[in-house]
């Protein structure tokens, strides 16, 4: 294949009239709008597929740099936890009522909603995905959560499940009772046996009920 | 940048060496509490205005303590109900200050996953 | 949280963004391996790689509530990557008029992997011989997928130089390959 060299000829490459930059131009639009000149030519056409197989192989070779990436090391991810504010998310503070002159406690909104995560996601099958938390007056809160299903499982006694242990937690840890809990299911995802490999999974499975 | 001074001075209102003494103190009383996963500045915007004047070479304590009270931000996990916790950090926190105020943050619940 | 480190790229990327830093470090033990893969081909530099990375990672834990497809979280990283990777080119560039970079200073490169395919190695060569702001333009189009727009604004050039280079960029390494595959 001799295209390469061809693309400084007067004529173009394959004679086509055009150049290897229109050529490169036209294969990052996806060869659309068609033009025939070009689609109809051999070389051009053995040109854009060399750019086509370029583009591919420059992928494999960092996904293959990426899969020979160390684990990062779990100490950096916690200095990079630690290094995130978490102020910008603490929210209000909650505090519990009562506690006489001398002595105030409070809960960020911030530890509510990351109980209420974690609170749904101990429930076997159930992954909470948002929170919603609005405090009626001082201690009286609205809860919607939306979850996320394990495929395969029945909805009704997960999504009970997750409002039960929801109820509990607030009244355990927070100064909030609930007054309304609303648990939507909005997604269904497999749940894999064990995590081999760090490639992102996908939702539903097809065949079985997305929604 | 000075290492920590101990000082054997009584502490004094705004006495920094001796406030961050008592801060120490009140950290290491505060992590012996059942259900205190960590703490976190109590402060934390105090702390990154002193860390840029005096660079992070000294060590802060978490706790802060202000005008004679005592301010903690702490993670807990919730094998405890938060309140119970909160009672116990409080009378913690007394034995180490004496008879202060004290105000809990409470900044992150971990569930217990057991 | 081992039902977290299943969960798709869409729900962590909305937990983290709410303020789940548990959800934030799934994403990022996820997603790290590629983010140095791409900031190495950017930078030519294992330890600018590393700081570009994490100065990524805080900004995007940042600006996550900003990000209005979740599903689309490991291409936003990317391309919050590519900023920083290029910002730091950039200056390196002006406190080091001299390109100071010694190809065999990458030393994450595949050259030193036998595992990798002589032909991903022919390439790997080839493209660590561009000249620095083709091989920028050729990363950030053909790894990070961005539009011409998108390639042209980053590094503030016209859409035409944009074009320009990845047309220098392909001639070069289909010149490159083809005489790999002839030896």
């Amino acid at each position: 294949m001799t295209s390469a060299n061809d693309t400084t000829s007067p004529g173009g490459v394959g004679g086509s009239g055009y150049d290897l930059e229109a050529l490169s131009a036209y294969a990052d639009r996806g060869r659309t709008p068609a033009i025939a000149a070009i689609d109809g030519n051999p070389e051009c056409v053995a040109l854009l597929d060399s750019i086509d197989r370029l583009g591919a192989l420059t992928r494999d070779l960092v996904a293959d740099d990426a899969a020979a990436q160390p684990a990062p090391d779990e100490n950096w991810i916690r200095a990079l936890l630690d290094t995130i504010s978490r102020e910008v998310r603490a929210g209000r503070d909650i505090p519990f009522p009562d506690t006489g002159e001398d002595a105030r406690y409070v809960v960020t909104e911030g530890a509510i909603r990351q109980l209420l995560r974690e609170t749904g996601d101990a429930v076997d099958g159930a992954l909470v995905g948002r929170v919603g938390l609005r405090i009626v007056d001082e201690t009286r809160a609205e809860v919607e959560l939306s979850i996320s299903v394990a495929a395969g499982r029945r909805l009704d006694p997960i999504a009970a499940a997750v409002r039960d242990r929801v109820a509990a937690a607030l009244r355990r840890s927070t100064p909030l009772e609930p007054d309304r809990i609303d648990i939507t299911i909005d997604d269904v995802h497999v749940a894999a046996p064990a995590a081999t490999d760090t490639a992102a999974p996908t939702t539903a499975e097809p065949g079985s009920e997305p929604r | 940048m000075s290492d920590r001074i101990s000082s054997s001075a009584p502490a004094e209102d705004g006495d920094a060496p001796a406030a961050d003494e008592l801060g120490f103190a009140i950290d290491a009383a505060v992590l012996a509490v059942p259900g205190v996963q960590r703490l976190f500045p109590a402060d934390p915007a105090a702390l990154r205005a002193l860390q840029q004047v005096a660079g992070d070479g000294a060590a802060r304590p978490a706790s802060a303590v202000r005008s004679g009270s005592a301010t903690i931000s702490v993670a807990i996990d919730d094998a405890l109900p938060t309140r119970e916790v909160c009672d116990e950090l409080t009378a913690r926190v007394r034995e180490v200050a004496g008879p202060v105020p004290v105000e809990i943050r409470v900044s992150r619940i971990h569930v217990d996953r057991l | 949280m081992s039902a977290l480190d299943d969960a798709a790229d869409a729900l962590l990327a909305q937990r983290a963004a709410d303020g789940d830093e548990i959800a934030f470090a799934v994403l990022v033990r996820r997603h790290a391996g590629y983010l140095r893969a791409f900031a190495i081909r950017l930078t030519r530099s294992g330890a600018d790689a590393d700081d570009v990375v994490q100065e990524a990672l805080i900004t995007a834990w940042r600006r996550l509530p900003e990000l209005r497809e979740p599903a689309k979280v490991r291409g936003w990283l990317a391309t919050i990557v590519a900023r920083k990777a290029t910002d730091r080119i950039r200056s390196r560039r002006e406190t080091d008029p001299i390109d100071e970079i010694d190809p065999a200073a990458v030393t994450d490169g595949p050259e030193e992997r036998a595992v990798l395919s002589s032909q991903l190695q022919a390439l790997a060569a080839a493209v660590d011989t561009l000249p620095d702001e083709v091989r920028v333009t050729w990363t950030l189009r053909e790894i990070s997928g961005a539009s011409y727009d998108e390639i042209a604004e980053r590094l503030e050039v016209p859409v035409s130089t944009v074009r320009g280079r990845l047309a220098r960029a392909r001639a070069h390494l289909l010149e490159q390959m083809m005489e790999w595959r002839q030896t």
